[in-house]
């Protein structure tokens, strides 16, 4: 069976850094995948990874059965508002109809059936609303969720997100979790958060990531020794509730730590 | 001068197919973060024209081949080295003003013309450079029309176009050589010194004051024409430079219009 993305031995990095040294890693088509990990351990090298901006120094990185940039088309990608120019004159509608370009031919613009689509999208995630507003006059959750329209237009069987939840409020991310649930059924969604008790409460399955490899765990708990590998310290766990956790501070270590009061 | 006057009638012209030209490219120079770039391009025209100065050779030419040729090796640096991309544009800009003066030293000639074309000549513009201006304007307007999207795609956030498969690169190397044939065919209206005002001032007040990137370069060309004609007025009621008055137009008006919407 054709596997969501596969990464074998992989060793990657910027110049001459790996930050990933030997990773590993193959995901199964289906759920929802949540990856972890403190600033800098390789979080977003596995997503550039993913996507086919980044090459590997060594090892091989499979998506959808065949390389990264052959499968663009098939992957969505929701980015960090910030690489968004919100000084640009573009609407809402405009933002999230984007999602079609490598679809349509650099020259087409996208007809009424991509504009219905897009409006659908972005009913689904109550910003339908917002339509016509410029992106300049959107909040932070707003244009949050305008990138995950854009990105699901394109009705990917990978769907990559980087921090979809930085500025979201509970309603927000409740219904952006609710509809991620819905569209994995059947398709593959990959989210990278900070916030472990975020992602222990939607996803299917973890991916730690630190000291330069990935390690897998099939289902939404977290063993406390998965994250003292990952942020490389001891780390205290407490489980309560829906599950939620909190990691406490602690002296000895300047990782940016996720978690929740 | 009359508005009869054939040299005034030229310059009208002229300004008009300036703004059609600034009004696509100005734009999207401003909107791809580019303004700089064109500026770097615009003193590496100096290079070419120097360089033609030296030879003996038909200027035009020699300008539009060697501002493309830099073009086209900064997008090459820009993907294959690690270093900053205004680092990159900034010895672009001074290597491309060198390889000028050098050539023009090594002619031991006097360089009259070429000062003109350093800082403009809108009253003097021969008929033939308006046929080349108006032949840039009939390649642009289509060509941007035809990909807005795509350049709007590129323009919001170049990583999410990149990873969605369009042609990133094609898009980026098709508005380099956009930018590189405007400021060399555009040096004769305003002067490659003056040209990165034109490049960024009215490009920058309409997509601040539109509502798409298509009504932003019909409002950054109206922008232009008015400075343009402001400036011509200025030029003819006073006697000074018609590329300079442009600019200071258009400069004041950018000055106020930036305070009255500051933070």
């Amino acid at each position: 069976m054709t596997a969501a993305f596969r990464l074998d031995h992989v060793a990657a990095g910027y110049g001459p850094i790996a930050v990933l040294e030997d990773a590993s890693m193959e995901l199964p088509v289906g759920g929802l995948l949540g990856m972890i990990g403190p600033n800098g351990a390789g979080k977003s090298t596995v997503l550039r990874l993913l996507l086919g901006t980044l090459a590997p120094f060594r090892g091989t990185v499979e998506v959808l059965g065949t390389t990264p940039r052959l499968a663009r088309k098939r992957v969505g990608y929701v980015p960090q508002t910030l690489s968004v120019a919100r000084d640009l004159p573009a609407t809402l509608l405009e933002v999230v109809t984007t999602g079609f370009v490598g679809l349509l031919p650099p020259w087409r613009s996208p007809g009424a059936p991509e504009r219905e689509r897009a409006l659908a999208w972005c009913e689904r995630l109550r910003i339908a609303h917002l339509a016509g507003r410029r992106l300049s006059e959107l909040s932070g959750g707003q244009l949050q969720r305008a990138l995950v329209a854009r990105a699901l237009v394109r009705e990917p069987e990978l769907l990559l997100l980087d921090e979809p939840t930085a500025n979201a409020d509970a309603r927000a991310e409740a219904n952006l979790f609710d509809l991620l649930s819905d569209f994995s059924r059947d398709r593959t969604t990959v989210l990278v958060s900070h916030d472990v008790g975020v992602l222990s409460r939607h996803v299917r399955s973890i991916a730690c990531v630190g000291a330069g490899r990935i390690v897998h765990h099939d289902g939404p708990e977290i063993p406390a020794h998965a994250l003292e590998d990952a942020y490389g310290c001891p780390v205290d766990l407490i489980a309560h509730g829906h599950p939620h956790r909190v990691l406490s501070e602690h002296e000895g270590c300047d990782h940016d730590h996720g978690g929740e009061a | 001068m009359s508005l009869a006057n054939p040299f005034l009638i030229s310059a009208l012209i002229a300004v008009l197919l300036t703004a059609i030209a600034t009004g696509v490219v100005g734009t999207l120079s401003v909107a791809n973060r580019m303004v700089s770039i064109g500026g770097g391009l615009a003193h590496a025209a100096y290079g070419g024209l120097g360089l033609a100065f030296l030879l003996g050779w038909t200027p035009l030419p020699v300008a539009i081949l060697f501002t493309l040729f830099f073009a086209l090796a900064l997008a090459w640096l820009q993907e294959r080295v690690h270093e900053p991309s205004d680092t990159l544009t900034g010895v672009l800009w001074a290597l491309g003003m060198a390889i000028g003066i050098l050539c023009i030293d090594l002619s031991r000639r006097y360089a009259g013309d070429l000062n003109a074309i350093l800082f403009g000549s809108l009253l003097a513009i021969p008929r033939e450079d308006l046929v080349v201006l108006g032949i840039l304007d009939c390649l642009l307007v289509p060509a941007a029309a035809l990909f807005r999207r795509s350049l709007l795609a590129l323009a919001l956030d170049r990583e999410f176009a990149e990873v969605s498969g369009l042609p990133v690169r094609a898009l980026r190397i098709g508005l380099l050589v956009a930018v590189s044939l405007s400021v060399v065919l555009l040096m004769r209206v305003v002067g490659l010194v003056l040209m990165v005002a034109l490049l960024s001032i009215p490009g920058s007040l309409s997509l601040r004051w539109s509502r798409s990137l298509g009504r932003a370069m019909l409002l950054s060309g109206v922008l232009t024409l008015v400075f343009g004609l402001a400036g011509l007025w200025l030029s003819w009621r006073f006697d000074l430079s018609s590329g300079a008055a442009i600019i200071a137009v258009a400069g004041v008006v950018y000055l106020i219009a930036t305070l009255r919407s500051r933070k």
